[in-house]
């Protein structure tokens, strides 16, 4: 009997409001049944505060369609969901499109010379020292797949140089940028990308790749320079990170190609997709897949081409800075 | 107070902490006219002394910017030092040294080495070598460069009064590599600290010997700037190439006590408030880091846009505090110099609430500084 008043106490009171806000209020404040050392009971009772409140969030839900309808353009504007994305942190070095001071700056930046010219990039892919030489070398397979989506791109073994003598021979002969594709135990996870002239340096964390033979029913590659898009690179090193990614490929996409290379910044994770696209008509397109996939996440930015030694960081990537899971650098 | 920032593009950025924004900006941004240098051309800090990449050297207004004296050596400015009777002594990263008056060029000389940092001595009481003459008038320290050590040179004569000499070979036999990024005066009649691109602390005493007196090693990245704080001698701030910056205790030998939290980038600039515990630092994070050198805490962290490489803190005047004077009856001019004492205090007020007050005096202090403070003043450090 004990019990039985208690959850009368527990339940009643809040099932008779009826503000729409009375969900959120009972969600928040969800009754405790800890004090209840019986095992069946608490499962009964905790049973019956879920289809509570289960009951309410559809009520609430079906009141608010009905408002819709009712109301129609009138309707207050429908709830979204919380998500990372909407509640991240707030970000001082957010880029207004409007604002001068970074667009002065980005035009005397190290990008400037490949965004105000024509000269098409020359990308100079190589790996890590000592890399893993067998038949089937996933590293060897995602060089193949790079080479095929980043036209003017050539690839040489390492060779046990340090990576200073090869930028320094990259620079003499014209190279505007140099990528090295890092490999652990026979398999590629980072790269490393300077901007030549005297450009940063990039460090990435590369993960999930996949091939491109491994995409299902994927399109075939062609010459065509693509289409770039970036997507969400919203502050300042977001910024200089998406000119960097930006200016491995050329400037001057050719549409009859229909081909488009996408980068997509969520959480501070870049997807890199590659797609060919159709449109059946003026409002609708199809997408198929080219390949390769594979996600990006930055480590560092360094001041400089490569130098370990003394190069200066920008922007490193340090444990202290991981200060809440809303909080995003790109 | 007022932060006078440098960018890397160019441009100079006055940040008001009171008021918490940018209140001035001026230049143009470009990339051959990085500033590299900058310092107070006068106390009260109405004018600056520009040094840029391309060795333009120029006396600007602070407030617009305006351009006073210019003048062009050889090289990216490096070490700008302002002499008595309004000379300017600057010297440059290809070794070019010069001394300048108003518009006139008074003297130019090129040493042979690099100089990345310059310390500039006023007369010295002693020499510093049995040889060395005794002069009134100006040395400088300079250092900088792979493999190159540090050496005071005379101005007048522009002799080699002293030069360092590097710390015995490794328990290898190999020579221990040495480049000098950032000097500071720990007593500037003599005694010097560098902090190197090798990972090494060192200091420097000049009138005992010339290898280092001290040799520490620390860290994992090189360093970039040194700073030691003009209220506590014993307090050294450091910053390296992985945005790294820490606090150290010179007394303990370099002995860190810990580290600044929120640095992203290489802070390439650091300066010391003269008489609060606060210490601000630029770099290439983009932000303005106004930091509690006690307590480390972050009192400030500003966004401010470009890359920027020197950065210098003006206090707040008691010019600044008159119109609020102004407002206040005038029965209170009886205790004119306690109001505008109490009135500095309160100018203040919103950084110092964030600080903690040492109340303690030892009586040694109290009469070394004799009795010409009134009951609010606290000793603060």
């Amino acid at each position: 009997k004990m019990s039985k008043s208690k959850s009368d106490r527990i339940v009643g009171p809040r099932i008779q409001e009826e503000q729409s806000d009375s969900e959120e209020e009972y969600a928040f404040s969800r009754p405790s049944v800890s004090h209840v050392k019986n095992l069946d009971k608490r499962r009964e009772l905790n049973a019956e505060l879920k289809r509570k409140k289960k009951a309410l969030t559809r009520e609430g839900r079906d009141k608010r369609k009905r408002e819709r309808e009712e109301l129609g353009d009138d309707a207050p504007p429908a709830k979204q969901p919380r998500t990372l994305e909407n509640t991240r942190e707030q970000d001082d070095t957010m880029v207004t499109p409007d604002d001068q001071e970074i667009l002065d700056d980005e035009a005397i930046d190290e990008f400037a010379s490949y965004f105000s010219s024509d000269k098409p990039p020359k990308v100079y892919l190589t790996t890590s020292a000592g890399r893993v030489k067998k038949e089937k070398s996933e590293t060897m397979g995602f060089i193949k797949d790079m080479l095929i989506t980043i036209p003017n791109s050539t690839y040489e073994e390492r060779k046990k140089r340090t990576l200073k003598d090869i930028i320094d021979t990259c620079k003499a002969q014209d190279y505007t940028d140099v990528m090295v594709i890092n490999e652990d135990h026979g398999r590629p996870n980072g790269i490393l990308v300077s901007h030549l002239p005297d450009g940063p340096t990039c460090l990435f964390k590369l993960t999930n790749i996949t091939l491109m033979k491994a995409v299902y029913n994927h399109a075939s590659p062609t010459d065509h320079r693509p289409e770039v898009i970036q997507n969400n690179f919203n502050t300042r090193l977001g910024h200089t990170v998406a000119r960097m990614l930006a200016s491995l490929l050329p400037q001057n996409p050719q549409f009859e190609g229909r081909r488009v290379i996408t980068f997509h910044n969520q959480r501070d994770f870049i997807f890199f997709r590659q797609h060919r696209y159709i449109f059946d008509n003026a409002k609708k397109a199809r997408l198929q897949e080219i390949g390769p996939r594979f996600t990006l996440k930055l480590k560092y930015l360094q001041h400089g081409t490569f130098d370990s030694k003394k190069g200066e960081y920008e922007w490193i990537q340090k444990p202290e800075m991981a200060t809440s899971r809303r909080r995003f650098f790109l | 107070m007022n932060v006078v920032v440098a960018s890397s593009t160019g441009l100079v950025k006055t940040y008001d902490t009171k008021r918490k924004q940018v209140v001035n900006m001026w230049g143009k941004a470009t990339k051959e006219d990085e500033i590299t240098s900058m310092v107070w051309a006068n106390e009260d800090h109405t004018q600056l002394i520009l040094g840029r990449k391309n060795g333009a050297l120029t006396t600007n207004l602070l407030t617009s910017g305006s351009v006073q004296t210019k003048h062009s050596l050889d090289g990216a400015v490096t070490g700008i030092h302002v002499l008595s009777n309004d000379r300017i002594l600057a010297c440059t990263e290809n070794g070019e040294i010069g001394i300048f008056s108003g518009d006139e060029e008074i003297e130019k000389f090129t040493v042979n080495r690099t100089i990345e940092s310059m310390l500039f001595s006023g007369s010295l009481e002693s020499g510093c070598q049995k040889k060395a003459p005794i002069s009134t008038d100006g040395r400088i320290v300079i250092s900088g460069g792979e493999g190159q050590l540090a050496q005071m040179l005379d101005l007048e004569t522009k002799q080699t009064l002293w030069s360092a000499r590097n710390v015995p070979l490794d328990f290898l036999d190999v020579e221990v590599p040495i480049h000098d990024r950032c000097l500071s005066w720990i007593n500037p009649q003599h005694t010097f600290a560098c902090v190197t691109a090798h990972k090494q602390f060192r200091v420097y005493d000049i009138r005992a010997q010339r290898r280092p007196t001290l040799t520490v090693d620390y860290g994992e990245r090189p360093f970039v700037r040194l700073a030691i704080s003009p209220i506590d001698p014993n307090l050294a701030v450091a910053s390296d190439t992985a945005a790294n910056f820490t606090s150290f205790d010179l007394r303990r030998k370099f002995a860190r006590i810990g580290g600044f939290k929120g640095v992203a980038g290489a802070l390439r600039s650091i300066a010391f408030h003269p008489e609060e515990p606060l210490v601000t630092a630029v770099g290439l994070d983009r932000f303005l880091h106004i930091f509690n050198v006690n307590t480390r805490a972050s009192v400030e962290k500003v966004y401010l846009k470009q890359r920027m490489n020197v950065v210098l803190v003006s206090p707040l005047k008691k010019q600044e505090e008159e119109p609020k004077k102004e407002l206040n009856s005038s029965e209170e001019e009886s205790s004119e110099e306690e109001e505008e004492y109490e009135q500095e205090i309160e100018g203040v007020n919103d950084i110092l609430e964030l600080l903690p007050t040492v109340e303690t005096e030892t009586r040694k202090r109290k009469q070394s500084h004799g009795n010409d403070t009134t009951q609010q003043k606290k000793r603060r450090h």
